[in-house]
């Protein structure tokens, strides 16, 4: 009970944004809230021991930019929505500390980047690092 | 229908969402696509965006089609519906047991589900998840006029018969 | 939602479709009058809903005037409504079954004067249908799906199952409907209790003496008697007497018989004689002792004897290689191209996982029909064997042995920077797309080297005239050709699908054939002239008998083939070539009768990238080559290729060129890529990737852009887009797909000047052996029992 309690604290919205205006504000309300989680989060998945929270901190800013192109307010909305509820099963603890690790500390770029330690960067083209992975590009 | 379709391919944390104590009042907002104004429009690649699923993914390739008719059967009760097929082969034998392991999670997406009434309805669909897609349109049957009578028509003069 | 159509469910239809009467807005000129008889008004459409062939001026002279088919929209129950205008097409499309939406891939169309039209009425609704058409096609017309099995649209009629019974107003009984000639008026009624009583009569008979066999049936899950008796069959049996048990026939390695499922349809018996032309099958003894057969064991030698498969309605004929192998609803249909010859079958490709199970023709009017030929459709067994998977690298002792992709690159690179641009050359293997052999062009230009071209054009190609290089008269146009001369061609094995449609041409209309170059039954009359070049210029010379018929011909055509290439006096024979076109008149406004036929899928594709020497190319002599790249050539003989060449193999089977590589890049299959094909009438067509490719393989147009890198002139392109936008600068028909790009006919002024003087030398066969012509079918284990087999023939 606690729990869908929570997430419907978390998530609960009002109307949907008039316009853009109002739901860039929404989004910047969530980040700051965001922020404001992170020494906790830092604390509960002892995430000092793996990386910094200003790290962290960018880390998430770079997933609200990467929609940064979005301009359909509906989308925006569906978005810091989901975030919200991402959050909030942080703050549950309903994820573990490898899913945060894998998520925001590694990231999918990172784990790209470890599978391909040990090979060396020749300054081949990005084409050419493609082919050497495999056919499918 | 398209946008339901669509709904009914969102992640399973929003699907989940209504098993949670909620009003439904309070997701209409965020979740009732297309229900009041004309700002509900999705527009390209918008589903995609707000799906969760995996950038890589976001683009693919897919091709929408009209199966044809399977040449070993006459009736055509299975043609005539559009498919989208993403080009999936990233398939292989697993070396322990021999069975097929994917490494594409719309592998059995495309064979199984993405079926459509209307060319239009798929390329909707497809542009709402953002994929790129080509069009390849069915070939016609032409019906030719025939006749029982033809069995035993005279074909000219006799000659041997090719 | 209306609701959809299910095959066999009787009440089947039309909630909304109401009755509107349905009738023909704009004419269509039947070409019934110039084509010969019994091939009615079949012509080839257009694939989709494009007005087709507007170049083509013959085309649209044969056909009369073409409509651009709107027969599909959103709404089934809107199709039918007083707005809905019918296109002369008559594309049934969206009525055919009543659906909630644009029917597709179903739809006959046919091709007729409104004068020449009637109505009948269906199950209480009109239909405006063919005069001359059957009862049973005036039903498909109107949507509904008449339970059949010896009826097959592509054969002629023979009535003999009687499963497509129908009752019709003012007839004491049941009538056949597959047999019966639509009256004006008539009233057909498809679903009444006599109709369903009558056709569950039929079921019972059918199913007396059928085994219980579909557990282990290969046909299960796709076979007209199974699903027929699913609505028609009754749930117990009255039959208590023993089955009757027929013997197996053997019909070699391909076709598999159970004789005792076989239900008489005589479906197989029409296909070998109308369409193979082959009269070996036929019906043996009466009632119950009846079955097929050959009558002494004789095997059926047809290229096109895998297609009996497809027309079997019942588990009779199965596809030997493929028995017990595969389900029908395990596997996974890939749409795609055949590119085992020029051709450009369309298939479908079924597979299972990483494996291809089998192989289907796919309809196309205009390419094949719904016929592949015997290699198109087993060869498929070669794709996993033989692979190569991994680049490779000749080393001191003389071994190949596995390296990096990065190591093999650059010791290609180095080994092209080693030697002048003067001695390097890159041939295209017969099964190379479009998009490789650009790419591969691109480099080797870059490189400074223009010695290139395509297995099968070899080096004396003419790129120039589009219209010297195609099947101008098309695939399909060519059954309306009333006198057709063979130049150096065995047509039979060059183009199995080809050779069948001169074969409708020649019995629909009794065309003359005569052929000069190797003797091959082509299973159609056709008078052979000799194998020497002294027949073609007595016929040029206007001294031959033949050369008479040609003339008075009214659409006379010629088709060479590709083996007078290599000959040395090419020039001289297509100058005699030429002369009999302009003599017989082959070339006019709505008739294009001269026709290249290309052997190999690449070819035209290839010609039209000017995949050829370039002018300051060296020509010939092969001993000055230091640097040979082939991308799946395997024609060349290790005595061709010099022995310090440096010979770098980029291809997907370790063929016979394999072998000499000092290099191996692996590549891609057919069936694992999508690439650009065109085929010998100029068609653009696509194939699609259906299973994983092998090993560390990559795409050829990617391995050949890595190359680029390593050798310091990288290409322009990353993606298969920037690729097909160079073609596109190069070629732009072959960024068309699925469109038949006709070439602009040849002006008369501009023969070519015989350099040389006709030699009377024998036209060479260019296929040794129909079942091994490349790597995949050299590859194949069925093609090599077929070739055991088949080669006393």
């Amino acid at each position: 009970m606690a729990l869908s309690w929570n997430i419907a604290r978390a998530t609960s919205t009002k109307a949907s944004s008039a316009s853009m205006e109002e739901a860039r504000h929404r989004t910047l309300e969530f980040f700051r809230e965001a922020c404001r989680a992170l020494p906790q989060l830092m604390d509960r998945y002892n995430l000092d021991e793996v990386i910094t929270q200003s790290q962290l901190r960018s880390k998430i800013a770079a997933q609200f930019r990467k929609h940064a192109a979005v301009t359909n307010p509906k989308i925006v909305d569906m978005l810091v929505f989901k975030g919200k509820e991402e959050l909030q099963y942080c703050l549950d603890h309903a994820k573990q500390r490898h899913h945060l690790i894998s998520t925001y500390v590694v990231g999918s770029e990172g784990q790209v980047a470890l599978k391909k330690l040990g090979t060396v960067d020749h300054g081949e083209s990005k084409f050419l690092k493609n082919f050497y992975q495999s056919n499918l590009f | 229908m398209a946008a339901r379709r669509a709904l009914a391919v969102l992640p399973s944390s929003l699907r989940g969402l209504s098993s949670v104590a909620f009003h439904p009042a309070e997701l209409q907002g965020v979740y009732n696509f297309g229900a009041d104004s004309k700002a509900n429009v999705i527009r390209a690649g918008e589903i995609g965006e707000v799906s969760g699923v995996p950038d890589e993914h976001l683009h693919r390739k897919v091709l929408i089609y009209s199966p044809a008719r399977v040449a070993s059967q006459q009736g055509v009760g299975k043609t005539g519906v559009w498919k989208i097929s993403f080009e999936s082969t990233q398939k292989w034998e697993n070396p322990l047991m021999g069975w097929t392991s994917t490494g594409d999670p719309y592998h059995a997406v495309g064979e199984a589900a993405l079926y459509f009434d209307t060319k239009e309805a798929a390329m909707e669909f497809a542009s709402k998840y953002g994929w790129e897609y080509t069009i390849r349109e069915p070939k016609q049957v032409i019906q030719r006029t025939k006749a029982y009578a033809d069995n035993f028509k005279w074909r000219g003069p006799a000659e041997e018969e090719g | 939602m209306a609701p959809r159509c299910r095959r066999y469910s009787l009440p089947l239809r039309r909630s909304s479709t109401g009755s509107a009467p349905r009738r023909l807005a704009s004419p269509v000129v039947d070409s019934a009058s110039i084509c010969g008889a019994g091939s009615g008004v079949a012509a080839a459409e257009g694939s989709g809903s494009r007005g087709l062939h507007s170049g083509v001026a013959w085309y649209a002279g044969i056909r009369g005037q073409l409509y651009e088919g709107k027969g599909r929209g959103k709404d089934g129950s809107k199709q039918v409504s007083e707005s809905y205008k019918w296109s002369s097409g008559m594309s049934l499309g969206g009525v055919r079954h009543a659906r909630t939406a644009s029917v597709a891939a179903v739809g006959a169309k046919f091709t007729a004067n409104p004068e020449d039209c009637i109505e009948v009425s269906v199950d209480g609704s009109n239909v405006t249908i063919a005069k001359g058409m059957t009862v049973l096609q005036a039903c498909e017309v109107a949507g509904i799906d008449i339970p059949r099995f010896c009826y097959h649209p592509r054969l002629s009629i023979a009535g003999n199952c009687r499963m497509c019974l129908v009752e019709v107003e003012k007839t004491p009984k049941p009538v056949a409907s597959c047999a019966l000639p639509a009256m004006p008026g008539m009233k057909i009624k498809t679903n009444t209790p006599l109709v369903k009583k009558a056709r569950e009569g039929v079921m019972e008979f059918l199913l007396i003496n059928h085994p219980l066999d579909c557990p282990i049936c290969d046909q299960g899950g796709e076979c007209d008697l199974q699903d027929q008796s699913m609505v028609y069959g009754s749930d117990r049996g009255r039959f208590i007497e023993a089955k009757r048990g027929v013997v197996d026939k053997n019909l070699g390695p391909l076709v598999k018989t159970v004789m005792t499922r076989c239900i008489q349809c005589t479906r197989c018996v029409r296909f070998a004689s109308e369409i193979a032309g082959v009269q070996d099958l036929g019906v043996l003894g009466r009632g119950g002792a009846e079955e097929i057969g050959t009558y002494v064991e004789k095997l059926m030698v047809s290229e096109l004897s895998g297609n009996v498969i497809d027309v079997c309605p019942v588990g009779a004929l199965t596809a030997k290689p493929s028995a017990f192998t595969a389900r029908s609803w395990e596997l996974k249909s890939t749409e795609s191209i055949d590119v085992s010859d020029a051709v450009g079958a369309n298939i479908r490709i079924d597979s299972r996982g990483p494996e291809v199970m089998r192989i289907l023709p796919r309809l196309n009017e205009e390419v094949n029909e719904e016929w592949i030929s015997d290699k198109a459709r087993f060869s498929y067994d070669g794709l996993k064997r033989q692979r190569l998977n991994e680049p490779m690298i000749r080393n001191s002792e003389g071994q190949l042995e596995p390296v990096s992709w990065a190591k093999a690159l650059k010791t290609v690179a180095e080994a092209a920077h080693k030697v002048n641009p003067a001695e390097m050359a890159a041939i295209a293997g017969k099964l190379s797309d479009a998009e490789s052999m650009m790419a591969l062009k691109d480099l080797m230009n870059r490189l400074g080297c223009e010695r290139l071209w395509v297995e099968g054009n070899g080096e004396n190609a003419d790129a120039d005239l589009r219209s010297n290089y195609l099947v101008n008269t098309t695939i399909a146009g060519l059954e309306y050709t009333d006198a057709c001369l063979l130049v150096g061609t065995e047509l039979r094995h060059e183009a199995p699908l080809l050779n069948h449609r001169l074969r409708k041409a020649v019995r629909n209309s009794r065309a003359k054939v005569a052929s000069i170059g190797p003797e091959l039954d082509l299973h159609f009359k056709c008078e052979h002239l000799g194998n020497s070049s002294d027949a073609l210029l007595s016929i040029a010379q206007g001294k031959h008998p033949f050369a008479q018929v040609l003339s008075k011909a009214k659409f006379p055509s010629i088709i060479v083939g590709s083996g007078v290439l290599q000959r040395s006096d090419k020039d001289a024979v297509l100058a005699a070539v030429q002369s009999i076109v302009q003599q017989a008149n082959m070339i006019r406004d709505d008739w294009n009768g001269y026709n290249f036929l290309l052997l190999n899928a690449a070819q035209a594709a290839g010609l039209d990238l000017g995949f050829v020497p370039g002018a300051r190319a060296p020509v010939g002599d092969k001993s000055s080559i230091k640097f040979l790249y082939l991308m799946g050539a395997d024609d060349l003989t290790p005595e061709d290729i010099p022995a310090d060449a440096f010979v770098v193999y980029q291809g997907h089977h370790g063929d016979r060129s394999a072998y000499r590589a000092n290099v191996i890049l692996p590549g891609v299959a057919y069936s694992e890529k999508e690439g650009t094909y065109e085929n010998t009438e100029g068609r653009t067509q696509q194939t699609s990737p259906a299973v994983p490719t092998v090993g560390d393989a990559r795409d050829d147009w990617k391995i050949v852009r890595a190359l680029s890198e390593f050798a310091g002139v990288t290409l322009p392109y990353d993606t298969v887009n920037g690729v097909r936008a160079r073609m596109l600068a190069v070629a732009p028909n072959l960024f068309r797909v699925d469109e038949l790009e006709p070439a602009t006919p040849l002006p008369k002024e501009s023969l070519p000047e015989s350099k040389t003087k006709l030699e009377s030398l024998p036209f060479k066969k260019v296929v040794d052996n129909f079942y091994m012509t490349d790597a995949i079918s050299r590859a194949s284990k069925t093609m090599a029992q077929c070739t055991a087999a088949f080669s006393s023939s």
